[in-house]
């Protein structure tokens, strides 16, 4: 049954002020006199009065002084008691409060777990974030470097890039010069065409020049083999006439001996056999001279004969290297029609090539702007990865920082005192 | 059988030297004959001819003088028969002189040459042919 407080106070006050007003009849009944029966009457009443209000008030007050021990102990942190108050079947507000109190407890037994919990979770996360916080950082410096890294391989790039393009450019001009080249040879090769057409009429006509020529060197030969025959006997019969003049020479001076022997008979043959032998020896040098002469002919028409032999073999030769200057001519003419084909090939395909260089000119000054871009950005990147390492290591010092906070509410937690002394090692 | 007129002179060449003999020495120049070798004979001495049916032999003059031995193309003097039955083979016959055209000079250097002679310029040797056929003798003696 639950009163109010208050309603006790009342109820006691009633107890005692009835005690207290029964109290004179009581004494009146022990018969003494009114004097001291007022005296008693007073001194049994405020007997009665104190040991009822005391009783009362030790009633009333108990459960009042366990709260107070209670919030006292719960002021100390110390978690660990239920506040038992006494058993009454009236029941007033210090059991309400006793119930609250104790629901509070629970709750803040709960709540410190929880924070105790919380706390430690708290400091190994950050000690964990710590520690990542340290790596990325690390990762973080090693990415800038690696970034910076990239950033000069990209400035690199851009200008290789920049050094590609020019030689592009020289490339395209220099495929345009060669593809005009072409075309030139081109032209070259057409009129070299023609030139060796020419020069293959040339070499059959020189041919059959050549041919008619051989046949005449070859009469020729034969008409100064028969000149020679001719010349050699010529040169037996001079031979001969001066074999004779010999003879008659010797003839003529034995004639002169034997005019000289016979003495004034012999001088009219002396004469004779003198003019005789002047003769003989005219007809012996003039025989002298024609084999001399014949010789000279002889030596001359070797001469002749081996140049025109010569001439033969050299005509031979050259008629050979005509059939060849014109086989040649003409394996000219194939090879210059082919060549023609082919420089214009060359130029046509020059001339997609200047298209295809034009076009990767641009191209390559695209990849220029995406390089310097490149380069731009992984500069940004740099600076933004040199950030984020400067906000990792904040985050390190902050993680740090939530560390000790976390240790410092545990400290202040580990002051609560629980069930069971469950307390958190830091 | 001298004759009265002035002398003539037959002249020859024996390596690179003109000699002369007297035409009256002289029976025939003719082309070198075939020879017949005589056996024992000094190396001068080519050989036998036969010189219209007479043996002659045939002397290399040039070996016989010392210069050499004797050119395969020369002919052979066929000396007059009254002095040997002797031939000379020499280099070549020049010419047939008149003692009138001739310069003469007495003084000799050796005891095969008569007299020197000279036609113009040329040195001729007349050949003294008894001291020739003087010392031939005395070698073929030897």
């Amino acid at each position: 049954m639950h009163i109010p407080i208050g309603y006790k106070f009342i109820l006691g006050f009633i107890v005692v002020v009835a005690s207290v007003a029964f109290v004179p009849d009581g004494v009146k009944h022990l018969g003494y006199s009114p004097e001291i029966t007022n005296i008693l009457s007073y001194a049994v009443a405020m007997t009665i009065g104190l040991i009822l209000g005391w009783i009362f008030s030790k009633s009333f007050t108990k459960n009042i002084s366990l709260l107070t021990a209670a919030t006292e102990d719960i002021s100390q942190g110390d978690l660990t008691k239920d506040i038992v108050t006494r058993n009454s079947v009236f029941l007033d507000e210090t059991h309400d409060m006793a119930v609250s109190i104790n629901r509070m407890v629970g709750n803040l037994r709960e709540l410190v777990k929880h924070i105790r919990g919380t706390s430690e979770n708290v400091s190994e996360s950050s000690r964990t974030i710590s520690s990542s916080a340290l790596e990325i950082n690390a990762s973080s410096e090693e990415v800038a470097q690696a970034v910076e890294q990239i950033s000069r391989g990209a400035e690199t790039q851009a200008e290789m890039v920049t050094k590609s393009s020019k030689v592009i450019h020289e490339m395209a001009i220099s495929v345009d010069l060669i593809a005009r080249r072409a075309r030139e040879a081109s032209k070259a090769a057409r009129e070299t065409s023609l030139t060796a057409q020419r020069g293959g009429d040339l070499a059959k006509d020189s041919l059959t020049r050549m041919k008619s020529f051989f046949d005449s060197v070859e009469l020729i030969g034969m008409q100064f083999m028969d000149l020679n025959t001719k010349l050699q006997q010529v040169g037996k019969i001079a031979d001969f006439i001066g074999e004779i003049a010999r003879q008659t020479n010797l003839l003529a001076l034995n004639a002169s001996i034997e005019a000289a022997r016979a003495g004034e008979y012999g001088k009219g043959f002396a004469v004779v056999a003198e003019e005789v032998r002047k003769l003989a020896d005219g007809a012996g040098k003039s025989a002298a001279d024609i084999i001399e002469l014949i010789a000279m002919v002889k030596e001359e028409s070797r001469r002749v004969h081996e140049t025109i032999a010569d001439s033969s073999r050299n005509i031979s030769a050259g008629k050979k290297n005509i059939d060849t200057t014109a086989e040649s001519f003409r394996e000219i003419l194939n090879t210059v029609i082919e060549t023609e084909r082919k420089t214009n090939s060359i130029a046509d395909l020059s001339q997609m090539q200047t298209a295809g260089a034009e076009k990767m000119v641009s191209m390559i000054d695209e990849i220029a702007k995406v390089a310097e871009d490149n380069a731009a950005s992984t500069e940004e990147v740099s600076a933004a990865t040199e950030e984020q390492s400067a906000a990792m290591q904040e985050m390190v010092h902050a993680t740090a920082e939530l560390t000790k906070l976390a240790e410092a509410l545990l400290k202040i937690v580990e002051q609560f005192k629980i069930p069971g002394g469950a307390q958190l090692a830091l | 059988m001298k004759s009265n007129g002035p002398a003539r002179y037959l002249i020859f060449a024996l390596r690179g030297a003109q000699y002369a003999l007297d035409l009256q020495d002289v029976a025939e120049v003719v082309e070198p004959p075939p020879t017949f070798p005589i056996p024992c004979a000094p190396g001068h001495l080519v050989g036998i001819m036969n010189f219209h049916g007479n043996l002659t032999s045939v002397l290399d003059l040039a070996n016989f003088q010392n210069m050499g031995n004797l050119t395969p193309e020369g002919k052979v003097l066929v000396l007059d028969s009254r002095l040997a039955n002797l031939a000379l083979w020499v280099d070549s016959v020049i010419s047939i002189v008149s003692a009138e055209s001739l310069r003469r000079e007495s003084a000799v250097d050796d005891e095969m040459t008569a007299e020197l002679l000279y036609n113009g310029t040329d040195k001729i040797r007349l050949l003294a042919l008894d001291n020739l056929i003087q010392k031939l003798e005395a070698t073929i003696n030897d």
